[in-house]
């Protein structure tokens, strides 16, 4: 043996602590194979145990809050709705409600009940894709190929109602621009039939198997009172046992249909999932039940005149969880400032803390169970 | 485990069509109120420019002289105000969404009618 090799075998087998001063700092992202989403952490790894996570945004700034500026209010919803791919209904909504509220304007009846149809319609869509990306995460392709087919179905139900597949371009100030006929919503109630038996099956199929319980249960937990402290929301707070969902607000139609908060205990990934996986099917219910009950009449109110001077706040329930729409006027066509308090930025801090403890081959798990929208986090 | 169900669907999957459609070859129907390309009668505009200053997008341009309209498909968001507002009623939103195809070249996604500055009334009505 030579002395080249002598050292390189001692070195190998010396006291760690010796070896490596300090943990080893591992880039992940923003482009990484099971990351479908523009985000970068610094991993702070002792052996395979992640110490912590140093999370770095900014690569997909838009400047579209800025925008508000530029364009009339009534104008500027098309922009909103353009913040995000996947909750672009609901953003658009967002922020039509805090104007709405700021010209203090009540919307028609069968508005309210289409928006939370189409809120509902986003949510599956948007959990189905998700269901989609962890599965392909997981490596279990087939589930992720059945989960996007279903999605397609959700999608032409989109289509058919408010005329887009991915931005829906239905919400308005004082309305919606859409009005599908009541024929049109009950046979799009029949394709969402559909689409619900076999998201049953496929919730099933994800929930139990065996593979899929290994890579998710007991990993990246995250305790109640972490998740309220690191202030979570959505499915990632729910998860973790704590009982908030801002549709209880009974915004739109909410507060006349009713729906039931869905919790999980455990907090930890297997949690999140199982409370996606129950909230699609509670959005399903919500959908028959708005249909059942939608009122007939007009579906938006002209929005006249200049918004007055003054600020105002919706907050709406997305598929990610709780988002935060901030309007202030100063009595021009053009808001002098609006902001979006995204539910994924909401999210980032409880995650870093989820990672704490976990093994490096379960970070992608962890980071994809909060489902993570760097587009609308940026804006 | 869930084997039954998988096993339903991989049985299926052998018997039946594939999921996707050989698009191009293969197009699905546009549903009614699919959000398409915005298209004009030309021949009934009178030039009153009521579409191009309530386009959000300002992808509509209304000219006086000579009389024309343009339209940049690529900067409309499909919002149908234009529709709305025309006096006339000469636009329609058409619910068939343009192939990609058809923007092959730059110029393609823009539709351009000129009147030329005819002394007579009824002159061609622009390509
Ligand atoms: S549909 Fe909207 S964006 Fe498109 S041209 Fe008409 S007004 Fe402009
Ligand atoms: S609003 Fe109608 S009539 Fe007026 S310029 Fe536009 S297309 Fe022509």
């Amino acid at each position: 043996m030579s002395g080249q090799d002598k050292r390189v075998q001692d070195a190998a087998h010396a006291p760690r602590e010796d070896f490596v001063k300090g943990p080893t700092v591992i880039p992940f992202g923003p482009q990484h194979p099971v990351l479908p989403e523009p985000l970068h952490f610094d991993l702070l790894l002792e052996d395979e145990k992640v110490l912590g996570a140093i999370p770095q945004i900014g690569y997909i700034h838009r400047g579209l809050e800025l925008l508000v500026e530029k364009r009339d209010f009534a104008d500027y919803v098309h922009v909103a709705e353009r913040i995000c791919g996947i909750c672009s209904f609901m953003h658009g909504m967002g922020y039509c409600e805090a104007v709405e509220s700021l010209l203090g304007l009540p919307i028609p009846d069968r508005a309210r009940y289409l928006r939370t149809f189409w809120c509902e319609l986003e949510r599956v869509h948007s959990h189905l894709l998700w269901m989609g990306l962890a599965a392909d995460a997981l490596g279990f392709e087939s589930l992720f190929m059945a989960a996007w087919r279903t999605r397609e179905l959700v999608l032409d139900v989109a289509e058919e109602t408010a005329g887009g597949r991915v931005i829906f371009g239905s919400a308005i100030v004082g309305g919606v621009s859409k009005d599908p006929s009541d024929e049109t919503l009950a046979r799009c109630i029949k394709a969402l039939a559909l689409a619900r038996e076999e998201v049953k099956r496929l919730s099933m199929v994800m929930l139990q198997n065996i593979t899929v319980r290994h890579r998710l249960e007991g990993v990246g937990v995250l305790s109640a009172d972490a998740a309220y402290a690191l202030g979570a929301v959505g499915p990632m707070l729910r998860a973790s046992g704590r009982a908030y969902d801002a549709r209880s607000l009974g915004y739109a139609a909410y507060g006349e249909i009713g729906f039931e908060t869905v919790v999980e205990t455990a907090g930890d990934c297997m949690a999140r999932a199982i409370v996606r996986a129950r909230e699609i099917e509670q959005s399903f219910a919500i959908m028959d039940k708005v249909v059942a009950a939608i009122p007939a009449g007009p579906v938006s109110v002209p929005a006249k005149g200049m918004p007055p001077k003054g600020e105002s706040f919706a907050r709406l329930e997305q598929p990610r969880g709780e988002v935060v729409y901030y309007v202030r006027s100063n009595g021009t066509r053009n808001l002098e400032r609006f902001r979006v308090r995204t539910p994924t930025f909401a999210n980032v801090p409880a995650m870093v803390e989820a990672m704490r403890g976990s093994s490096l081959a379960d970070v992608p798990t962890i980071v994809l169970t909060i489902d993570p929208c760097i587009s609308c986090t940026e804006r | 485990m869930p084997l039954l169900p998988m096993s339903r669907v991989i049985l299926k999957n052998f018997f039946s069509r594939p999921a996707t459609r050989l698009y191009p070859f293969v197009v699905r129907p546009a549903f009614a109120e699919s959000r398409g390309r915005i298209a004009i009668d030309y021949p009934q505009c009178i030039h009153c420019g009521a579409c191009a200053r309530r386009c959000p997008a300002n992808a509509i341009l209304v000219g006086k002289e000579p009389k024309s309209w343009r339209i940049d498909a690529f900067a409309c968001v499909t919002c149908g105000l234009c529709v709305k507002v025309c006096p006339k009623k000469c636009l329609r939103m058409d619910n068939e969404r343009p192939k990609s195809a058809d923007f092959a070249d730059k110029d393609s996604r823009v539709e351009s009618h000129v009147t030329p500055p005819a002394p007579e009334a009824g002159g061609p009505n622009g390509a």
